[in-house]
């Protein structure tokens, strides 16, 4: 019986490596000068060993595409034996790029530092905006903001897994019409797990506040003096945060496919406190984007934004709380403790010539249509209506001015995509 | 003073680059969409070969080309290569305009000839001699509209396979309002251009020819392609295809959705993907005795005027352009097939069905794609055919006196 049962084991084992996958034995780059082979392995999953499988290549250049070290990738097999040899060959693109942080920090990063596959980048907050030229242009400033700088570092050692840390130190931070946070300290650090085209996000926020209004003077308001939702914080605080996050859909593609979901939900639970009086509160928050792009005809597309954000329980310290739409409505005092924002874009990519572009790779113009609309808990905010002028440039930006006709006055805008 | 000079060295330095450089004059047939793909190749060519300038210049199509080059040529002023259809290879090489590619392909290290897929090598050789190398070889599909599909109780994944089963299919997909009596969807346009190329299969499929061998006689007064073409007319006549509309305009119903399937060449699948307001499915054409589909496209020549050092440059661009990575890079932005087996045995092209699954029924078709035939009339002969089967599809003619008037006509011209 247990020669029997040896020759059963021995015979399945056999079966085992018989029908076992071709390997891939052998990991080559060609092409590279800066990114150093191990990024690329690691961007395409390469383990010695692993199984020919086509859906894992599939990914592994859909990573080596959207890492943006790359503007092409080529893979091939060459046989090895009974196994094979993986051969990627990359046409590499400058990785620097011009850094726009938050509160109008301004920088520089390079997706790529050194060919070791590091996201760095690093900006200072050097211009404001005070007051105006002839009673409607704003009157540019120079001052100091404090520098910003962090770095992500995508597939840390072939692993799923991204890390990154950010950091900044500002000062003289506007965050309500006629107030600004003395200083802004904060740390986050973040990881992302990838289930492509979907990922699981951790993350972890620490900040340090300390509060001024514009005459100097400290404040010092609890939840209890400002009513339900609106609560400030004492004059100095502290805050720390942990959020849970999940991507979903293709966000790097979705202009590829005729309709695409994608978006993120989020849920953050928190605590603040102060020191100094003993003050303590815990907070949640919980918000969701969903986007949906659907391209009606030829390159005729619409995309629809949704964004809904509510505060389950407890009272966020200001750095926290929603401001919605402050773009559009550039109102800071709107801070609901539920909000939902909705925008359809709806675009025509035209070439060069004014014609309908045959593919959205010969769009040179894309006029926009914009339709806002925001509703909150506690005031409903209207709607606006703009439209925007996309340029490609032939210098590789794209430039987008949009004018948006809204409740108080006309809005001009401007944005750059690199 | 320092500044001048400086200028001036630029200047000098600027001169010399530009001597220095070969500059080849291309002329071809992708307009829109497939211009784009193109011009990105040709753009990729001309930076990494520093050599050497490949200009492109859009001649229109196909035939338009034909009647330029021939101009141009009379009076020493066509391009230094170009882009030919392979049945008009046959035009340039008697009046021996194409260079005899035989000792650059025989002498060269890095070119093999049993690499090309048969079918396509086969297109470009004349007497035993190669005269182009293939570029954008195309087949004939079926396209479907998936969405109708589903619309009509039909599984998009099983297209028909046979001409009864194309019009059972098309007789689910044809939608009539009774209150108005108008047909609001039809269920097929297997529509017939000028260039006749889409009609070729249905005989082959009912195991018929257009020609002979050795193209001295027409074949449509067959009894097979006499049937093909009442099969074809009767679509028409039971309503399943719109009749009423030219071709260009059944194109456009087809884009636009109130035709549900359609036979258009494999170089427009990426365009559909990208511009249809539907879901599109592609599949081999539905046979009847036997499978076929027809080959076409073009291929890159080079003018028999050109000097040493010209051709020379010349033979450097158009292998570049059929590199495995190149003409799979110009498949998966177009649709035009890979032109080389170990393209078609590459990771690569597993890895664009993974994102095009579109793109892979064209490559499955080629073991069922023949070539057009060649000769030195051939647009004036498909002429011919095109407005026998336009008059027949009109219901102004019977399917049998119109193809044994058109033989006749043909058979002179073969002559």
């Amino acid at each position: 019986m247990k020669r029997q049962l040896f020759f059963l084991a021995l015979f399945g084992f056999i079966c085992i490596l018989s029908f076992s996958a071709e390997q891939i034995i052998r990991f080559e780059v060609k092409g590279n000068e800066k990114t150093r082979d191990f990024v690329v392995a690691q961007l395409v999953g390469y383990k010695p060993g692993m199984a020919l499988d086509i859906e894992h290549l599939y990914l592994g250049k859909r990573n080596l595409e959207n890492s943006g070290y790359f503007e092409d990738v080529y893979i091939s097999v060459v046989p090895e034996g009974d196994d094979y040899g993986l051969v990627v060959t990359v046409k590499e693109t400058s990785t620097f790029y011009p850094y726009f942080g938050p509160m109008m920090a301004i920088g520089v990063g390079d997706r790529n530092l050194l060919g070791l596959g590091i996201d760095t980048y690093a900006g200072i907050r050097f211009l404001r905006f005070d007051g105006d030229i002839w009673g409607f242009l704003p009157r540019p400033q120079l001052f100091w903001g404090g520098p910003v700088g962090g770095m992500t570092i995508p597939r840390v050692l072939g692993s799923p897994i991204d890390l990154g840390i950010r950091g900044l130190l500002f000062s003289e931070v506007p965050w309500h019409r006629d107030s600004f946070f003395k200083t802004l300290n904060r740390l986050t650090l973040s990881s992302a797990y990838h289930l492509e085209p979907s990922a699981l996000i951790l993350q972890f926020l620490y900040e340090s506040v300390t509060l001024r209004t514009d005459d100097g003077e400290s404040v010092m308001i609890h939840s209890e003096d400002v009513g339900d939702g609106f609560f400030i914080g004492p004059d100095r605080f502290s805050n720390i945060m942990v959020g849970i996050g999940y991507r979903f859909g293709d966000s790097y593609n979705y202009e590829r496919l005729r309709r695409n979901l994608f978006g993120d939900v989020f849920l953050d639970l928190g605590y603040t406190w102060n020191p100094y009086d003993e003050y303590s509160s815990f907070f949640s928050r919980f918000s969701t984007q969903i986007n949906y792009y659907y391209r009606i005809i030829a390159q005729l597309f619409v995309l629809s934004e949704t964004n809904i954000a509510v505060t389950p329980f407890g009272a966020p310290p200001v750095t926290q709380q929603y401001f919605p739409g402050q773009v559009i409505w550039q109102d800071l005092e709107f801070n609901p403790r539920h909000y939902v924002e909705q925008t359809f874009r709806i675009g025509i990519p035209l070439t060069g010539t004014f014609g309908l572009a045959q593919t959205l790779d010969m769009a040179v113009f894309t006029p926009k249509l914009y339709l806002k609309g925001i509703l909150g808990d506690s005031e409903v905010l209207g709607a606006a209506v703009g439209i925007g002028f996309h340029w490609k440039t032939p210098i590789g930006i794209s430039l987008e001015p949009q004018v948006f006709l809204r409740e108080r006055a006309p809005l001009i805008q401007f944005s750059l995509e690199f | 003073m320092k500044a001048l000079m400086v200028f001036f060295g630029f200047i000098v330095f600027a001169a010399i680059v530009a001597f220095s450089q070969i500059t080849l004059s291309f002329w071809h047939s992708m307009g829109d969409y497939a211009k784009l793909p193109l011009d990105q190749l040709i753009e990729e060519f001309n930076r990494t070969n520093p050599g050497i300038r490949v200009r492109a210049n859009y001649q229109g199509t196909y035939d338009e080309t034909v009647t330029k080059m021939k101009s141009a040529l009379l009076v020493g002023a066509g391009p230094d290569l170009a882009m030919v259809n392979i049945e008009h290879i046959q035009i340039f090489t008697q009046d021996e305009a194409l260079m005899s590619l035989e000792d650059l392909v025989e002498r060269d290290p890095e070119l093999f000839p049993e690499d090309f897929v048969d079918e396509f090598w086969q297109t470009i050789i004349r007497d035993g001699t190669p005269y182009a190398i293939p570029f954008n070889i195309s087949v004939l599909m079926l396209y479907y509209n998936r969405d109708l599909f589903r619309q009509a109780g039909l599984d998009p994944d099983r297209p028909p396979q046979t001409w009864d089963e194309l019009e059972e299919m098309a007789h689910k997909l044809t939608v009539v309002d009774a209150r108005r009596g108008r047909t609001v969807q039809y269920g097929l346009l297997w529509g017939v251009d000028p260039m006749f190329y889409q009609f070729e299969p249905l005989v082959w499929q009912n195991s018929g020819d257009i020609f002979n061998e050795d193209m001295t006689r027409c074949l449509l007064d067959s009894e097979e392609a006499i049937d093909a073409l009442k099969r074809w007319a009767s679509w028409f006549d039971m309503g399943l295809s719109p009749r009423d509309l030219t071709i260009e305009e059944g194109i456009q119903s087809f884009l636009m959705g109130r035709i549900a399937m359609g036979t258009v060449s494999s170089a427009g699948i990426r365009y559909g993907l990208e511009n249809l307001p539907w879901e599109l499915g592609v599949a081999m054409l539905p046979g009847n005795k036997e499978k076929a589909t027809t080959l076409g496209g073009g291929s890159l020549a080079i003018m028999s005027h050109v000097s040493d050092e010209k051709s020379e440059a010349a033979w450097t661009f158009v292998k570049w352009m059929v590199e495995e990575k190149n003409t799979l890079t110009w498949y998966e932005r177009t649709g035009y097939i890979p032109v080389k087996k170990s393209a078609l045995d590459s990771i690569e092209i597993q890895l664009i069905w993974r994102r095009f699954p579109q793109l892979r029924a064209p490559v499955e078709a080629i073991p069922y794609a023949r070539p057009r035939h060649v000769h030195e009339n051939i647009i004036e002969i498909r002429s011919i055919l095109f407005n026998t089967v336009e008059r027949v599809r009109q219901g102004v003619e019977e399917p049998e006196i119109a193809f044994l008037l058109a033989v006749n006509r043909v058979n002179q011209l073969l002559k």
